[in-house]
């Protein structure tokens, strides 16, 4: 009896850290566009679509070698993730920033539509990397691809905070979040700072769709709810906050993985839509208290 | 070294700064006294390029700098210690002072000479290197925005009110640390309000009221002046 109740959480123990490894890499991005911009992106699950839907192309349908196929999903979420900051930053200039974040929303369904014709409406998938053999904990069972998700998502997001903490590079990007007229001021480039945030959330993004599509399959809406996970898990830790982002997301996958477990699949995204009004109203700052002082400081830089 | 001819500035309908030429001399400490409002912050925000002139010339050497990215004026030789110092609050005093030298950011050998002479200079600094630069005193924090713009290895500093708010002692530690900027060869051109202490430690002056220059001068010979003393004899006026 006691034995049922281990497999039980050694089962919502590992299905928590899949699904929330996925959710933290949405959250991650979603939180370090908004330091960079004070935008959030709405569109962030698109990168997830993109990369899963051209590894299920290239390397599923027309065969092409798998390191060739997520190449190639890179190159294209890293030129998708340059039009998005081009397209909000040219807005940026013109709009309040609710306004940029309603566009991040237009841009998603843009993608979605759009590939929706490049590819089609059905659900896509490509064989696991390492089989389909459940690998058996007693009696719970994880697959291997699971692994995968963890390992690379836990590899990503580690690699992004070395980055930020220990290189020039990624403290001039947390510098420029802080106060983008006192980094131009020691030689930052603004802009070039931005873009770059930009492209390495979208290559998270494109890391998740990469590794989570053989195991959740992907099709051309897939992107839409991933975003909303991500901005709530980035929300409940604290918008602005890696950690925070980390936390958030582990925190929704539990809860989801339970009330699958003891409920019904029925209520899968019951919590989630239930936690993002409860932290709007109760907790804004999030759970680590994330940057409270939102919006991109373009009042007293000027533009060139 | 740094020559304005001409410059106004204005927000919107509000003009301020109206036709201003000035002139620093390579060495020299040159001051910049003006009460509130005068157009201090405002003329050292067009030099970092944060505010587009209307009017007017900047040169730096022999450098246009209108025609220059915002961000080009670090690696020219013009570092800006900024009104309300604007730090990276949330980042420690070490890497405060490692993007502070972001202009040469490939040369590991030069940014460990500057920062030893850095903490030289403010030994307060050592000692905090890895406290939050929000988390420090007022004092401190003037002391790092100070160390920041120097790791750039700077020609000319721009300093906007650096003895806003400080105790008189900090203050004196503050304006040494300038002095000794000068005797390393160092351009500054100080913005300040506290006329006494700054036209004790400047060569040359400008005085600045609504956005216009109405004297300039020796320092020394300014401070003899009636009007200066009696338009900016503050509370420690010696
Ligand atoms: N962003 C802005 N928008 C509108 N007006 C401004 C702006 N910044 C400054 N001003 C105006 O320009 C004038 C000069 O301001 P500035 O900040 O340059 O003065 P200052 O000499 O630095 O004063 P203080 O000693 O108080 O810092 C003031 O009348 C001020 O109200
Ligand atoms: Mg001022």
């Amino acid at each position: 009896m006691s034995s049922m109740i281990l497999v039980d959480l050694i089962q919502i123990v590992m299905t928590t850290l899949t699904v929330g490894s996925m959710y933290a890499l949405v959250a991650v991005g979603v939180s370090l566009i908004y330091n960079a911009t004070g935008v959030i992106n709405f569109a962030q699950g698109e990168f997830v679509m993109l990369s899963g839907m051209t590894v299920a192309s290239l390397y599923g349908t027309l065969g092409w070698p798998l390191p060739a196929a997520v190449a190639a999903a890179l190159v294209v979420v890293v030129l998708y993730a340059a039009l998005l900051m081009a397209i909000t930053s040219a807005f940026a200039a013109r709009i309040s920033l609710i306004g940029v974040l309603i566009i991040t929303i237009g841009a998603s369904i843009a993608t979605q539509g759009a590939a929706a014709r490049i590819w089609d409406s059905d659900t896509h998938r490509f064989p696991p990397f390492s089989g389909d053999d459940p690998i058996r904990i007693l009696d719970a069972t994880i697959t291997p691809q699971a692994l995968w998700i963890i390992g690379v998502s836990a590899i990503c997001i580690a690699g992004l905070i070395w980055f930020m903490r220990s290189t020039i590079t990624g403290k001039a990007m947390r510098a420029c979040a802080l106060d983008k007229a006192a980094a131009t001021m020691v030689g930052i480039p603004v802009r070039t700072t931005i873009l770059l945030s930009f492209v390495l959330s979208g290559l998270l993004g494109a890391a998740g769709g990469i590794v989570t599509t053989p195991l959740t399959t992907i099709d051309a809406n897939g992107g839409m709810l991933l975003a909303i996970k991500g901005f709530t898990a980035a929300m409940l830790g604290g918008m602005g906050s890696i950690p925070g982002a980390l936390l958030g997301a582990l925190l929704i996958a539990l809860v989801e993985t339970t009330t699958v477990t003891f409920a019904s699949g029925a209520y899968k995204e019951l919590p989630t839509f239930t936690i993002i009004i409860l932290v709007l109203l109760l907790l804004p700052r999030g759970l680590v208290g994330g940057r409270h002082e939102t919006g991109l400081h373009h009042d007293d830089l000027t533009r060139t | 070294m740094l020559e304005l001819v001409n410059l106004s500035v204005s927000y919107g309908n509000i003009s301020a700064l109206k036709g201003v030429s000035l002139k620093v001399e390579p060495g020299e400490i040159v001051a910049l006294i003006g009460s509130n409002g005068a157009g201090k912050s405002t003329l050292i925000k067009a030099c970092a390029g944060l505010v587009r002139p209307t009017a007017g010339e900047i040169h730096l050497g022999g450098t246009n700098l209108l025609r220059e990215a915002p961000r080009r004026r670090a690696a020219l030789g013009m570092a800006v210690v900024p009104e309300n110092r604007r730090l990276f609050g949330e980042m420690s005093v070490r890497d405060n002072l490692q993007l502070g030298a972001y202009s040469q950011r490939h040369d590991r050998k030069a940014i460990a000479e500057d920062l030893a002479e850095v903490f030289e200079l403010f030994p307060r600094l050592e000692e905090r290197q890895s406290q939050r630069a929000m988390t420090m005193s007022g004092g401190e924090q003037q002391m790092l925005a100070i160390g920041r713009a120097l790791m750039s290895r700077p020609k000319l500093v721009l300093m906007d009110e650096p003895s806003i708010g400080l105790a008189p002692k900090i203050v004196s530690l503050i304006f040494g640390a300038i002095k000794r900027m000068r005797e390393h060869g160092i351009t500054v051109l100080l913005a300040e309000q506290n006329a006494a202490a700054t036209l004790k430690i400047a060569d040359r002056a400008y005085v600045l009221e609504l956005g216009r220059v109405t004297m300039s001068g020796k320092a020394l010979e300014l401070w003899e002046t009636d009007k200066v003393r009696k338009l900016y004899l503050g509370g420690e006026a010696a």
